[in-house]
């Protein structure tokens, strides 16, 4: 028989968290990355029913399955299109996009140029592994050049993407970086993120313990250093500069730029409440159907 | 009676300006009136122009050639010849040696006439007075966006137009109220009035104006008109916003409807209702964006992946363009499924007088839940038609939009008997949508011996053919389909009786409305008239074909 299981929600304070069997391999840095989203939402005393998980496809973008919260689990690269028209409806709930790499940068890239444009108001957490896990291990755009992958059995042969500067560059209004096996990093930047109003990035690194074997745990925390206090979140110039760190040169974690500006639904003023609450009819269209009869 | 105008010249110089004017203040006085753009896809020049039939009963069809010609330069001059009937009126800055000339030239205007839009104007003026306008409605030749010095000029210059007129055709009539609308703006107009919300969309000709129509009104009618970066997120936005709460919609042609495809089953799957409007032109690929053509029917049945509840609809005419639309919205809810709307070029880029519509004989159905109820399963097998809730329609409900196969609750399973029942309700919906559907117009003679057959925007030139035959003796009728997809088993039945000569006529090659007919009726048809040039099927071209069929059956 059908299995009717209900997310189990799990009986302790936090009412995001669930025990439902996830399909993510034992070790991977998925896990963190839920296990501080569900604190920090709890923490910022908000409920399931104010907040609306969005995602594509891939390892990462089955997240929402995993949280007690309004879900939206879209096709691979678009979540970022289903969250525009999700918060145009009902801009009300709290809203954030989980997907990988691939599915941001990939398949999903032209949307993650415009709307950060459109400066949506969400937490985007990217977890980005630098490898494509539900295929099974092929390259993805922030693979490294010359990687050796299970697809790219020579070495990738395309440079790596950006993203952190890539998203300054498109003016995105706050652009952070993180690492899964620093919870308390996590946490404190996904808080921060959540606070931003407008188009809030988080690319989180994360290693994928089956199809990665240089950007281990290992790698990444022989890397990342945190981001200077004295860094200047509002210099674009210094905050790009700072986005072109990685590698064996270091990883920075934190915030990288942050800027303040309206976002997509400031940016409608004639919708002055959720789109949702208005009480429409046929003979609203009466003034317009009058004034064609001139 | 009825006459032709043809308005004619390159882009940019003022067709539409023309054909405005004299459309308005010609209905204004009691005419009724059919006009369509037949351009080309560029911004300036090239040859393009617009076809407006005036008549005193309803039209429904334009005809190929014109009783007055406006040439607004000289490539159109030379063509009126071609484009003008047998004793038909040029009006022309020259004299054309084949073609009785109405002759407005540049020397004889006086000066305060000689604007830049000078003989454009006097033609207006020379036409309103040939229709049997009053002077009086020449006022009505302003346009509150420009400035003063241009609509007095143009008055200036109908004017005197206006008084050289002397030949006059007065068959205007007492008209009940009635508004020019044209194919895309029903559209807009029909999924307003069905409370729309938000309506995000990629440019694409002939669409465009639908989303055009929807910004202008954009803050009066308080809903959200958004520009997406591709087609793609066109229709993911528009699924996005529906499945929390609003009604939603998207428009392309069918190249912008290729694109969607794959979010076409997401919305299936997740049963999100949503409409989407492909106003088709001829493909493939790029094909020719501004001309008409009705051959996307087999792909949008079948587009995307897997299988899953769908309902295309195709309106025949402007006015069951509203309605239709109006109608799919309620559809979507219901069912919660993705429904099609198919016009075309023709349907979109013309403009017809007709009854206002009649806003309070409409609901707008949601069919949803509003209460808590305990243990809500959005993705319940056995819920065919409603019940459907979106996240904070109450205070408790928490909801889960999916695209895989799921559980009732929308987890991801891959249950094997979760995907029966699934698909099962899905099979089971269809059905349900094949007995709510609308039964095919008929119209036409009772003892009829040939039945034509159609689909969408061909019924109003078909129409006009099969009065035309009916006058001549002929026992005709026509079946016109606007619930294309899906069809039932019976839905030919009431018709067959008298075993008719089946002629199937459809604006493409390859008759698939025809085809899907036969697939899903068994029913045949014996002869076919097809268009396929990416211009409008008139009822001439319809009854010299049912000729040519005739003569081909008697040898």
């Amino acid at each position: 028989m059908v299995n009717l299981n209900k997310l189990n929600v799990v009986k302790n304070d936090n009412p995001f968290v669930t025990n439902n069997p996830t399909s993510w391999c034992p070790g991977c840095g998925n896990f963190s990355i839920l296990d501080s989203i569900n604190q920090v939402l709890y923490e910022e005393g908000l409920t399931p029913q104010d907040v609306l998980m969005v995602s594509g496809i891939g390892q990462a973008a089955k997240l929402p399955h995993y949280i007690h919260a309004h879900g939206l689990n879209t096709l691979h690269g678009r979540a970022l299109p289903a969250a525009m028209g999700a918060q145009a409806a009902n801009n009300s709930v709290k809203m954030l996009v989980t997907s990988g790499d691939g599915d941001t940068y990939g398949e999903g890239g032209n949307h993650f140029l415009h709307n950060v444009r459109r400066n949506l108001d969400l937490v985007h957490i990217v977890h980005d592994n630098q490898i494509y896990g539900l295929t099974k291990g092929q390259g993805s755009p922030t693979t490294a050049l010359g990687q050796k992958t299970r697809l790219q059995f020579d070495g990738m042969r395309h440079e790596p993407l950006n993203p952190v500067a890539l998203a300054i560059s498109l003016g995105c209004t706050f652009v952070a970086r993180s690492f899964s096996g620093d919870p308390k990093h996590l946490q404190k930047t996904i808080k921060a993120a959540l606070d931003h109003k407008g188009y809030a990035l988080i690319d989180v690194m994360q290693p994928c313990v089956s199809f990665n074997e240089v950007n281990t745990f290992k790698w990444y925390k022989e890397r990342v250093f945190e981001i200077a206090s004295d860094h200047d979140v509002t210099d674009k110039v210094k905050a790009f500069e700072l986005a072109q760190t990685f590698g064996d040169e270091g990883i920075p974690i934190g915030i990288l730029y942050r800027e303040e500006s309206p976002s997509f639904m400031e940016r409608i003023p004639h919708i002055d409440r959720p789109l949702v609450d208005y009480v429409r009819k046929p003979e609203d269209i009466d003034s317009l159907l009058n004034r064609m009869i001139d | 009676m009825k006459k032709t105008i043809i308005v004619a010249g390159a882009a940019g110089e003022g067709i539409n300006t023309v054909e405005m004017f004299i459309e308005k203040i010609l209905k204004h006085s009691g005419y009724s009136i059919y006009s369509y753009k037949n351009y080309m896809s560029r911004v300036r020049g090239g040859y393009n122009y617009s076809t407006i039939v005036v008549s005193s009963d309803p039209v429904y069809a334009i005809e190929e050639q014109g009783d007055i010609f406006i040439a607004l330069n000289k490539e159109a001059h030379e063509l009126a010849s071609v484009q003008l009937k047998e004793d038909g009126l040029l009006i022309s800055e020259m004299n054309h040696d084949n073609v009785k000339t109405i002759l407005f030239s540049k020397e004889e205007m006086p000066h305060e006439v000689k604007g830049k839009n000078a003989f454009a104007m006097a033609s207006v003026g020379w036409v309103l007075k040939y229709f049997g306008v009053t002077e009086s409605n020449l006022e009505r030749i302003t346009n509150k966006k420009w400035r003063p010095e241009v609509n007095a000029s143009n008055l200036a210059a109908a004017t005197w137009g206006y008084e050289k007129a002397t030949l006059t055709a007065d068959f205007s009539k007492e008209q009940p109220e009635r508004i020019l609308v044209n194919g895309n703006q029903a559209v807009a107009l029909g999924a307003l009035s069905a409370g729309l919300s938000f309506y995000s969309a990629y440019p694409m000709a002939p669409s465009t104006g639908i989303m055009t129509y929807l910004s202008a009104n954009e803050k009066e009618m308080n809903i959200i008109v958004e520009q997406t970066e591709d087609e793609i997120a066109g229709i993911m936005a528009a699924v996005g916003a529906s499945s929390n709460g609003v009604r939603a919609m998207t428009g392309t042609s069918g190249g912008g409807f290729a694109l969607m495809v794959e979010t076409l089953g997401f919305a299936a799957v997740s049963e999100t209702p949503l409409v989407v409007c492909n106003v088709q032109r001829p493909g493939p690929a790029t094909g020719l964006p501004t001309r008409t053509e009705q051959a996307d029917l087999a792909f949008v049945v079948t587009a995307s992946q897997g299988e899953f509840a769908r309902i295309v609809l195709a309106p025949l005419t402007v006015e069951d363009a509203f309605y239709t639309t109006h109608r799919a919205f309620n559809l979507a809810d219901k069912y919660q499924v993705p429904v099609v709307i198919l016009t075309d070029q023709l349907l979109a880029d013309s403009t017809q007088s007709i009854p206002i519509f009649d806003t309070k004989s409409l609901s707008n159905e949601r069919y949803l839940t509003v209460e808590p109820v305990e243990d809500y399963k959005r993705y319940d097998y056995d819920a065919i038609s409603g019940g459907r809730k979106y996240p904070g329609i109450d205070k408790e409900t928490i909801i889960m939009t999916d695209s895989h196969v799921h559980d009732p609750y929308g987890h991801v399973t891959e249950d094997e008997q979760a995907t029966v029942l699934l698909k099962n309700k899905f099979m089971k919906r269809m059905d349900a949508i094949r007995t709510e559907a609308k039964a095919p117009l008929f119209h036409g003679s009772e003892d009829y011996e040939t039945l034509f057959i159609s689909w969408g925007s061909t019924y109003g030139a078909l129409k006009e053919a099969v009065d035309s035959l009916i006058e001549n003796g002929e026992k005709v009728a026509l079946l016109a389909f606007s619930d294309v997809f899906p069809l039932s088993e019976s839905i030919m039945d009431p018709y067959l009786s008298k075993k008719p000569f089946i002629i199937n006529v459809e604006g493409n090659a390859m008759n698939q409305f025809g085809q899907i007919l036969r697939m899903e009726t068994g029913v045949r048809w014996q002869a076919s008239i097809n268009k396929y040039d990416g211009r409008p099927f008139t009822a001439n071209y319809i009854m010299n074909e049912f000729e040519v069929i005739r003569n081909g059956q008697s040898k």
